[in-house]
């Protein structure tokens, strides 16, 4: 039986061989850093314009009365809401510190991992709140008119609508969650378990 | 740290590392495709952390750390059983060299069964790391790594002479 010392030095003796030549291409790799960090940074660009294009769109068709002002501000206050909460577990997740030792950079991976299946928690249903008190504000005096009926119609309808959108958003979430990041979450988990399991 | 202080250091880093940084990527994937991967993800990972890097850990240290770190969350394409690792092509000319070389994959063998977490251990054990150096890689207590390793070395033991036997 080859005894610790001789494996080891049958280990060391090991060549390897040479890594591709694109490794050693220190500029290509920030390069490639940059262009993830590029693209997170135009998907929530492009968010934002939406939401400015919106808000541009409902002041230049509604005019300005302070009930709009008001709903456009709680409107636009949830949008922004949301998507900041967002954009900070992604960049979160894109942020591991890979030079921590591995038991905390275990822990730090899994919690941003888990924070990415529930993203919003209680901020995200208030955003989704005041998005829809934002509508219904905004909406309060083009439909003043109308009969009381259609208006609760209406406005029921602008009520339920960000919070089913909301709700479809967190089941597609989680069902990409479910693909993409719970095997890795468990199998992080059991190595955690495996690193930290008592001596006995 | 400007550009080209970071850029001279990484080399440094890359041309001391690279060896013993393949040879955990074998020791944790099952082919040599995905080891070319790993291997890029490290050091993509390296240059990135580079910023932040302060001098409080040996710097051969901070290397393991970040292989570990991403051998960890590293995706594998195949489960681990499925295939063992690609070897090297090396050129065999004499009889020595074919029962290394033998010995080598054997090795290769019984790491591959063993578990994650201490596939990573030994092959940090096997690069010459100290137990308080693998204790600042892993983040668990010089005492604790005694422990993993004597459990460790046992049954790489056990599993070498297995190995051996089968291939007789």
């Amino acid at each position: 039986m080859m005894r610790f010392e001789q494996l080891q030095e049958l280990w060391q003796s090991e060549l390897q061989p040479e890594p591709p030549a694109m490794a050693v291409e220190s500029r290509g790799m920030a390069a490639a850093l940059r262009r993830f960090r590029r693209r997170q940074y135009v998907i929530n660009g492009i968010k934002l314009m939406v939401i400015a294009g919106l808000a541009w769109f409902l002041l230049s068709r509604l005019g300005l009365s302070m009930l709009m002002v008001l709903g456009l501000g709680l409107f636009l206050a949830g949008l922004l809401t949301a998507v900041a909460t967002d954009w900070r577990i992604q960049s979160a997740i894109a942020r591991l510190d890979f030079a921590r030792p591995s038991a905390e950079f275990l822990d730090a991976t899994l919690e941003r991992l888990r924070d990415a299946n529930a993203p919003f928690q209680r901020a995200g249903w208030m955003a989704i709140a005041m998005i829809a008190a934002g509508a219904n504000l905004i909406f309060a005096g083009p439909w003043a008119n109308q009969t009381l009926g259609s208006s609760i119609a209406f406005h029921t309808a602008v009520t339920v609508l960000p919070f089913a959108a909301f709700g479809f958003g967190l089941k597609v979430r989680a069902k990409r969650y479910a693909m993409e990041y719970k095997p890795l979450v468990e199998r992080l988990a059991a190595m955690k378990a495996a690193l930290e399991e008592r001596a006995p | 740290m400007t550009y080209r202080e970071r850029e001279r250091l990484f080399v440094r880093l890359f041309e001391q590392s690279r060896a013993g940084v393949r040879r955990l990527c074998y020791s944790y994937l099952s082919s040599a495709s995905e080891v070319d991967d790993l291997f890029q993800e490290i050091m993509t990972n390296v240059w990135k952390s580079l910023p932040s890097f302060r001098g409080e850990a040996n710097l051969s240290t901070w290397v393991y750390r970040i292989a570990v770190n991403t051998a960890l969350i590293h995706r594998r394409r195949r489960r681990p059983s499925e295939e063992l690792p690609d070897m090297p092509d090396h050129r065999v000319s004499t009889h020595r060299d074919l029962e290394r070389q033998q010995q080598l994959e054997a090795l290769h063998r019984a790491i591959a069964q063993l578990g994650d977490q201490d596939r990573l251990i030994v092959s940090l054990l096997l690069e010459g790391l100290n137990y308080k150096e693998i204790a600042d890689v892993t983040g668990i207590t010089v005492n604790y790594v005694g422990v993993k390793i004597s459990r460790i070395k046992q049954a790489l033991e056990q599993l070498m002479t297995e190995v051996s036997n089968d291939a007789v």
